[in-house]
Parts: C-alpha cells; sequence; structure tokens
C-alpha cells in the first residue's frame, strides 16, 4: 500500500479520537482508509473520506460522552465512596473537616439574610407590610397625621396600624423596673391575628381619651414578675406612679415588634395634624384580598404625588414605600434590604473564598491520592468503563464525603449562630429563626455538589484524559502513579501564596484585638469602677429634664458610695457619633500636617466631666459656665486631633468648625480652650480616633448617660439608681445600668469572636495547605525513586541529590511567598482601614508573614526532606528492582 | 425485547453477516455496500459499545499486528439475545411495510 494518510488527518485523529475504545477506532479508521485505496478510489477522494470520518467519529464519541446512561452512578458507587473513605481515614477526616468548616461560612450571608427577611408569624405569604418614607437614600418614618390620612385614604389595605417604642417603669414593690413595650393602636391585633393568651388584647375603646389605662403584658414578664399568677386579668399595676389595669397576657412566642412585653393602648389626636405632622410612628398594616405589594405601593405613592403637588417642601425628594414587615425591626438601608446592597454580593464572595480554597486543597490530597488510583484506573478502562463512568464514581465518592461535610456543616449552621448570639446577650426580634430552612439547605446540597465537582472531578479529569494505553503505560512506567509535573508545580505555588495570605490576615487581626483591647493604662480610665446609666426623662420640656437630671446628679453625690457623677451624650470608650470639622487655616504661616475636613468623633459632655474622671488636660483649661452662655464657641480636642490637625503647634486658640465633605461650612466656627489625651471616643479603636467634646448642660439633651465613679462594685449600686430617679422623677426612667468595661465588652468580644472564628478558619485551611503541600512532594519525590536510584548507581553524590530535590521545592514556596506576601499585606491594610487605624499592623503583618513562611518552609522542607531520605537509603538495584 | 435504532439493526445484520470477521472497519464497508449509508468508525464503535452493554453483541480483542501502531482490531459476535432483539425487529417491519409497498412505491413516484 503506496497512498499515506493526510498529515492533517493523523493530527486530527490524534486529538480527537480519545478514550477507552480509541485504539479500537483508530485501527478501524486505518482500515477504512486501506479499504478505499484497495477499492481503487482518487487519492483525493481516500483523503476526502477518510477526513470525513475522522471527524464524524470525533463527534459521535463526544457525543457518547454525554449520554445520560454513561453518568448514571448506582448504590454500588456509593458503597465504593463508603469504603474509599475507609480505607483513607487521614484524608477524608481533612477533608470532611475543611469542607464542614468552609460550608456553614459560605453558606453563613444568605442564611442571615433569610432569618433576617422572613415574613412575620401567622403571615407566611408576606400580606403584612410597612408604610415609611425615604428621603433618597434615608429612612424617614410615618407620623401621626400620615397614619390617619393613610387610614382613611388608602384602599389597598384591609387594616393598617401604629405604634411608638416606649420604656417603661414599672413599679415592683417600691422599686422602678424597666421595662420595653410599646403604645399602639388596637388594629396591631387584629392584623398580627393573635389573641391574647389570657384576658383580651387592646379594643378600638381603649384607644379614647379619657378611657381607663388599660396595659397587656407579655408572657415572660407575666412569668417573671407576677410568678405566672393565674388572676392576673384586672389586677393594677402602677407605672411611673399611675395605675393601670392588666387586661390580658400575651402568648409566649409573640414579643412584637421586637422583644416587647408591654403593649399599651395608642392615644393621639384624632387627625393627627395633617400629612408629616405630629409625632414618628412605625405604620404598617395588612393588604386586603387581591392587592399586590405593587399595586397598595402604586396607591401610596399616587396619594404622595398628590400631596407634594399641594405642599412641595414637606414632600421635597420624599417617596412613600410600601415594605415587608421585616423591616420594622431594622433600619435597613436601601428598600430591598440586605441583599439588594451592592457590598452583600463582596460579602458573600468573600466568605466564599474560604471553601473554595478549602476545595482547592482538599482537590490537591484528592489528586495526590488519585494519581496513585491511575493503574485502577487504567485496568477499569482496559476492562471496558468509560471516562465517564469513572468519572461518575469519582463524582459519588466524593459526593458520600462531601454529603457528610454538609450535614456536619449545616449541623454547625444550625447549632452555632443561636448560641452565639445568646452568648454575646443579643437580642434579635422574636419572629427571627437562626435555624435551618430549606433554602439553606438546598444550597448547601448545591455548595456540596461544587466541592465534588473542583475537589473531587477536576483531578479525575485530568487522570482520566488520557487513552487507554496511553494510562497503561504511564501505569506501568511509575506503579506509584503518574507525574503531576506542571501542575503541582502551580498549586504548591497557589497554596503556599494562599497560606501566606491566610496567616497574614490572622496576624493582622490578632493586632487589631490586642491594639483595641480596652486597659486602664491605656486611656486612664478606671472603667470597671464607673456605672453607666441611660437616664430618659419622657418629656417634651426642657426644664423638666434639666431639672430630673440635676436632681438626680445631686441625689447621687450624697450616696455614701458614689465618689463623682457626670453626664455626657456618650461616655470613654462607647462609639461617639462622626462629624466632619474643618480647620481654620489662619494663621497662614502654620501649616497643618494633614488637610481637612477631618472626620472626628464628637461628645456633649458636662463641664465637670474631666473633673469627675480626674482627666488631666494636656493643654489648657477645662470646661466651666462661661462655656454654657448662648454665644460660647469653646471645644476641647484630644490629642490625637491636636497632633493631626496641628502638628507640633499650639492648638490652643485654634479654629475649627463643622464642614461638608467638600469643605463648606456646616456650622459656626468653635474655639479650642483645652486638650485631652484619648480617653476612648470608638468602642473598637478607644485610643486612636480624633475627638472633639463640647460642652453639655443640665436638659440640653434627653436622654443622657451617666457615669457614676462607685467605690466598690458599681452593679451593686444599679438599684439604688433606679430608686433614686424614681424619687427624684416617677416618669424617669433609667436603662441599661452596666459598669462601663462591660459596655464595651459586648463589641469587642464580638471582635474577639469573629477572630477567633477566623484563627479556626485559617487555622484549618493552613492545615490543609501543609498536608496537600506534603502530600503531594512526597509523591513527587517518591516517583522519582527510580531516577535517584540511578543516579546513585551512577556515583552521584547522595547530599547532591538531596539539595537539587530540595531546590525545586524551595523555589515554588518562594514564588508562592512572593506572590502571597503582596495581597496578604494589601488585605490587612484594607481590612484595618475598614475598622479604623490601627499603627500595630505593619508589625503584626510582618510578624505573621514570617510566621507564614517559616510554618510552610518547614513543612515543604519536611515533605521532601523524609521521601528523599528514603530514596537515599534504597540501594540501587533495589530501587531499579522496585521500579521496575 | 429491547427496541433496537435503525444503524443497531444495520450493525446487527453487518455483524450477522460478517460472522467471525466482524470488525469495525469491515461493518462499515459491509453496510456502505449493502445499503450506500456512510457511517463514521466512531459511531459504529460507540454503537457497538452500547449493543455490548445491553449484551446483544460480544467483544473479543483481536491479536496486534505489526505496522498501525500496532493497534488490535475489536470484533463482535451476536448473542442469542441480540438475535431474537434483531429478528423481532425485522418481523415488526416486515408486518408494518405488508400491504402498503405498492402505495408507497406509489407515492414516490409522484413528483412533489
Amino acid at each position: 500500500m503506496t497512498e499515506r494518510r493526510s498529515r492533517i488527518a493523523r493530527i486530527l485523529a490524534a486529538l480527537f479520537i480519545r478514550g477507552a475504545e480509541a485504539p479500537f477506532i483508530l485501527r478501524d479508521l486505518d482500515d477504512s482508509f486501506d479499504q478505499d485505496v484497495a477499492r481503487g478510489l482518487a487519492p483525493a477522494e481516500v483523503r476526502r473520506r477518510d477526513l470525513r470520518n475522522i471527524l464524524a467519529s470525533a463527534i459521535s464519541i463526544w457525543a457518547e460522552s454525554l449520554r445520560p446512561s454513561a453518568w448514571r452512578p448506582s448504590l454500588v458507587d456509593v458503597r465504593l465512596g463508603l469504603r474509599t473513605m475507609v480505607r483513607t481515614p487521614g484524608l477524608s477526616f481533612v477533608a470532611v473537616c475543611a469542607l464542614a468548616i468552609g460550608i456553614p461560612v459560605g453558606l453563613a450571608p444568605m442564611h442571615a439574610v433569610d432569618a433576617l427577611e422572613r415574613p412575620l408569624p401567622g403571615d407566611p405569604d408576606g400580606r403584612i407590610r410597612t408604610l415609611c418614607y425615604w428621603r433618597d437614600t434615608v429612612h424617614e418614618h410615618a407620623t401621626t397625621g400620615d397614619y390617619f390620612l393613610w387610614r382613611t385614604s388608602l384602599r389597598s389595605f384591609n387594616a393598617l396600624a401604629a405604634y411608638r417604642l416606649t420604656t417603661v417603669n414599672l413599679d415592683m414593690g417600691g422599686a422602678g423596673l424597666p421595662v420595653p413595650g410599646i403604645e399602639t393602636t388596637a388594629s396591631t391585633f387584629d392584623i398580627l391575628r393573635t389573641p391574647a393568651m389570657m384576658g383580651r388584647v387592646l379594643r378600638a375603646d381603649d384607644e379614647k381619651s379619657g378611657a381607663p389605662s388599660v396595659i397587656i403584658i407579655g408572657h415572660d414578664l407575666w412569668r417573671a414578675q407576677f410568678g405566672g399568677d393565674p388572676n392576673i386579668v384586672g389586677r393594677p399595676l402602677v407605672i411611673a406612679g399611675a395605675p393601670f389595669s392588666i387586661v390580658g397576657v400575651m402568648p409566649p412566642a409573640f414579643r412584637f415588634p421586637t422583644s416587647h412585653q408591654l403593649w399599651m393602648p395608642l392615644r393621639v389626636p384624632d387627625d393627627g395634624g395633617g400629612p408629616r405632622s405630629g409625632a414618628p410612628l412605625v405604620v404598617f398594616g395588612r393588604l386586603s384580598d387581591g392587592v399586590t405589594p405593587e399595586s397598595a405601593q402604586a396607591e401610596v405613592q399616587t396619594l404622595t404625588s398628590s400631596l407634594a403637588a399641594r405642599d412641595p417642601d414637606s414632600f421635597d425628594r420624599l417617596h412613600a414605600t410600601v415594605l415587608p414587615a421585616w423591616h420594622l425591626s431594622f433600619g435597613f438601608p436601601t428598600p430591598g434590604g440586605l441583599r439588594a446592597l451592592p457590598e452583600f454580593s463582596l460579602v458573600q464572595l468573600l466568605m466564599l473564598a474560604p471553601l473554595f480554597v478549602a476545595c482547592v486543597n482538599v482537590g490537591l490530597l484528592i489528586l495526590a491520592q488519585t494519581s496513585t488510583r491511575a493503574s485502577e484506573f487504567a485496568v477499569r478502562t482496559a476492562l471496558g468503563a468509560g471516562r465517564g463512568r469513572i468519572l461518575t464514581q469519582v463524582f459519588v465518592e466524593f459526593m458520600v464525603l462531601a454529603v457528610i461535610a454538609t450535614g456536619a456543616g449545616l449541623l454547625i449552621l444550625d447549632w452555632l449562630p443561636g448560641r452565639l448570639l445568646t452568648a454575646l446577650g443579643i437580642t434579635v426580634p422574636y419572629w427571627i429563626d437562626t435555624g435551618l430552612n430549606a433554602a439553606t439547605v438546598l444550597r448547601g446540597l448545591i455548595l456540596a455538589v461544587g466541592c465534588a465537582v473542583i475537589a473531587g472531578v477536576a483531578p479525575a479529569v485530568r487522570m482520566t484524559g488520557r487513552s487507554i494505553d496511553a494510562n497503561i503505560k504511564r501505569a506501568r512506567a511509575s506503579r506509584s502513579g503518574t507525574r503531576l509535573g506542571g501542575l503541582s508545580s502551580a498549586l504548591i505555588v497557589i497554596d503556599v501564596a494562599v497560606a501566606v495570605v491566610a496567616i497574614g490576615v490572622a496576624g493582622g487581626l490578632w493586632g487589631k484585638v490586642q491594639a483595641t483591647k480596652p486597659s486602664e493604662s491605656r486611656d486612664g480610665i478606671r472603667a470597671a469602677e464607673i456605672l453607666s446609666v441611660t437616664l430618659d426623662v419622657p418629656s417634651s420640656q426642657r426644664q423638666q429634664a434639666a431639672r430630673t437630671q440635676a436632681a438626680l446628679v445631686e441625689k447621687l453625690r450624697g450616696e455614701p458610695d458614689v465618689r463623682a457623677v457626670t453626664f455626657a451624650t456618650a461616655l470613654p470608650r462607647m462609639d461617639h457619633p462622626i462629624r466632619l470639622m474643618d480647620v481654620d487655616r489662619e494663621p497662614a504661616a502654620v501649616a497643618a500636617p494633614a488637610a481637612g475636613p477631618f472626620q472626628v468623633r464628637t461628645a456633649r459632655i458636662a463641664i465637670d466631666f474631666f473633673d469627675e474622671l480626674e482627666q488631666p488636660l494636656v493643654a489648657g483649661r477645662r470646661f466651666d459656665s462661661r462655656d454654657l452662655e448662648e454665644d460660647a464657641r469653646s471645644i476641647i480636642v484630644n490629642t490625637t486631633f491636636a497632633e493631626r490637625a496641628f502638628g507640633s503647634t499650639n492648638p490652643i486658640g485654634r479654629r475649627v468648625r463643622e464642614a461638608t465633605s467638600d469643605r463648606a461650612p456646616g456650622g459656626p466656627w468653635l474655639e479650642i480652650v483645652g486638650v485631652v489625651g484619648h480617653l476612648g471616643v470608638h468602642a473598637l479603636t478607644p485610643s486612636q480616633d480624633d475627638g472633639v467634646y463640647l460642652p453639655l448642660a443640665e436638659g440640653d439633651v434627653n436622654p443622657v448617660r451617666l457615669a457614676i465613679w462607685v467605690r466598690g462594685d458599681p452593679a451593686v449600686l444599679a438599684p439604688r439608681v433606679r430608686e433614686l430617679a424614681s424619687a427624684v422623677d416617677p416618669n424617669a426612667v433609667t436603662a441599661m445600668p452596666v459598669p462601663l468595661d462591660e459596655m464595651f465588652e459586648g463589641d469587642w468580644y464580638l471582635l474577639k469572636a469573629f477572630v477567633l472564628g477566623a484563627a479556626l478558619l485559617v487555622g484549618v485551611l493552613l492545615s490543609l495547605a501543609a498536608s496537600a503541600l506534603y502530600a503531594i512532594l512526597s509523591l513527587v519525590v517518591s516517583q522519582r525513586t527510580r531516577e535517584i536510584g540511578i543516579r546513585v548507581a551512577l556515583g552521584a553524590n547522595r547530599w547532591g541529590i538531596a539539595r537539587d530535590v530540595a531546590t525545586r521545592a524551595v523555589v515554588q514556596i518562594g514564588v508562592g511567598v512572593l506572590l502571597g506576601l503582596p495581597f496578604a499585606g494589601a488585605l490587612c491594610y484594607e481590612f484595618l482601614e475598614l475598622t479604623g487605624s490601627g499603627r500595630s499592623v505593619p508589625g503584626a503583618v510582618a510578624m505573621a508573614s514570617v510566621l507564614g513562611v517559616s510554618v510552610m518552609l518547614l513543612v515543604s522542607l519536611t515533605a521532601c526532606t523524609v521521601p528523599t531520605l528514603r530514596a537515599l537509603r534504597i540501594a540501587p538495584m533495589d530501587a531499579l528492582r522496585k521500579e521496575g | 425485547m429491547g427496541h433496537l435504532g435503525e444503524l443497531e439493526q444495520l450493525i446487527l445484520f453487518a455483524v450477522t453477516a460478517l460472522g467471525g470477521d466482524a470488525y469495525g472497519g469491515a461493518i462499515r464497508a459491509h453496510i456502505e455496500e449493502r445499503s450506500g449509508r456512510i457511517v463514521s468508525s466512531g459511531a459504529i464503535s460507540t454503537t457497538l459499545g452500547r449493543l455490548e452493554e445491553r449484551r446483544l453483541v460480544t467483544g473479543r480483542v483481536g491479536t496486534p499486528v505489526t505496522g498501525r501502531a500496532g493497534r488490535p482490531r475489536k470484533y463482535y459476535a451476536l448473542t442469542p439475545a441480540g438475535a431474537r432483539d434483531l429478528q423481532e425487529s425485522y418481523t415488526a417491519i416486515r408486518a408494518m411495510a405488508g400491504g402498503v409497498l405498492q402505495r408507497l412505491n406509489a407515492l414516490a413516484e409522484q413528483k412533489s
């Protein structure tokens, strides 16, 4: 036979005729070509027919690989999966652990949003909707006037209700007990369709002025304060000195709107004073039958437009929205809720990153393990198993592992959030259920499939990509498996880079915790001895608030255990509100080290604030009565702000004022009269933010925070403070009595919990990366046993061989480190910028990076050394015999 | 009885006709010669693989020969189950065709 196949045909056949049957098909192609030649066809026709046969064959093979039955899993695959797990317990354990941590982390954002953004109990279809206004992107409450207008105008709702939050002092045996409750319309109970457990709910008559004062109490309050008295209905109750009658007890699951235990009738003027007037209220209602949220929204917007036409000033940039009921409890920044925020996708992506890394690392381990199964795959292929069949088996094997990990991860997700919230003392709205739901389970299973594909199937695709003869040859060539080559190098580099980034970030977080941990030595505040109490005087009269505040401070100063008392809008270590402030650039000769405007944290403080807390001023003077005069414009700044705005020049006498971001004035010039040290103006960065203090007189602000410096345990004084407040003003409410050091602990523990979680995750990822690195390097080195044996036989220096092996690993690790370090630094920097400045950060990053590099180097060298030494110990003849 | 597709029937007939010499290349040539249908070697191989899974044919790897990269042929033989299925398929076709061939021919000859 003289005719030869075209080069293109040969190349195409080699490229596209793949799989277990490839050798036979290639032979059939040869036979068909020979037959065409033998039939005496023209050479061009022979080549054309050959080419067509090759391409059509390739399409047939490809189409066959997509045939569903080729992928159909069976129970045998599941059994094989379980058997593989048992056979490789170490690998299975590491993989399950990694995925069981990665999966709940990846699921957490959507699970949290699902838990938050769900309909109220008894309203599965989400028919209960809240009505509110938005001015641009800022949420604005409705008012009594809006409520009355909507109630009479809107046809989309079959009932509307309104409430406002309140905290009242229950008179329990002479002491006032602050209890959160709401003043609400009777329609609330109709809309929520919740009857009273005992007695009755509120009625419309209760809202009328002059009607008897009635109150409904919650189940928890009934049990805790009334001992579960079965005859509670009708029992009198004194609230702030006024008699009320308990007319009902609500069931245990009812704590509307969040975690409230008291419901009183809302009494407001009949017309509310017209739209946008009156007191702020939360308004909600139940949609009429057949009305969709969209049509309700359209009706509300039409009404708002007509109101805006009549009163453009009040309705400037204002639009009314009909939103799901979960907006009742959360100040979501957009009507669409959390999942509509662009940042949410980023958070979701970041939270999925650890799972992806875990998958890649598990994939590395599987690749190392799978490559030892090359012979098994080759034999199975030779016995007739298609590539799809083998991939299906590997997929099912890994799915078994992934499903177990997902189950464990889902259990963690079901169990942990509730415990964490309880441990942190965070109260969530009563209708929130942090337990598992169907959507989360479904997402978990989708993640499991994703994990199985990334970590299980991808390595198997690589292992089964060759034809049967190639697999057999490779399996024969190296009994321990196939060579991983460039892929292993790339994966090791990525692994090292990820590990360095992970350790760097963990180190940065740890540095952050250390930097922010509050301590007396840092800010000079003896927080453990200071009781913080919120004093709220429910009166719109400034004089009344001033009288109560002054009288209570005076009475407290008379107490034997009290060393000092003062008040402010925010106490040291609490979050102080941020304002933008600009610095007066005159005299021009003095150049500021930084350009404004500055983000500063501000608090208004009593003029004796620093004296009472024994905080010396660094420069200038304290506030005095002159600073409370109408035209006084004095402020005291902290040293951080003074240094940043004025450098080494004297800040006393310099002026600052509120400003907009483009430096337009936002208020009058204020003169700096004093400089004080860092007292802490932010919970998480107590000594690192710019702070400005403004003077505060009694009655200027209501409520205020009292700081009561106590001899002994401050918590003991809390009931006495309540008594004194009730004595001064029966309506006064004292809330949240907490020692100053404990108040901060919630935030700090949250950060610490976050860091611990991150450290745990990083630890798992690191050990996973280390295991994968060890497994792959060991495999690569052990695959070179034959080569090493030959080189030793030829007289090569044994230590030279060891150096040769180690060099390759060191280069891979070095590249990984070089790739990882900038990312680690950038991530740390970004994170710390996000959470406030942190000066100990570069050091922490450097330390963490050194630690990361050291750990990875140690693991890598151990991974290389152990198999290399093992190979070096083998006599050349044994090595050749072993591999031959 | 398992349903047999048209290509499956053609291949099974070819395997039967070729007897002990039924390998991919020969089957392909036989089908082309008898029916004028050109079927790719890949399609024949994958179809035979499917018939083998259904135990309608059995496969046997032949002895590698020199040349052709030492690639062996794979020879197929009809199993009794395969013979039964093919027989039933053919009977069904014949039963369906009975009495309509004349009309079919007349229709086919009409100008469309």
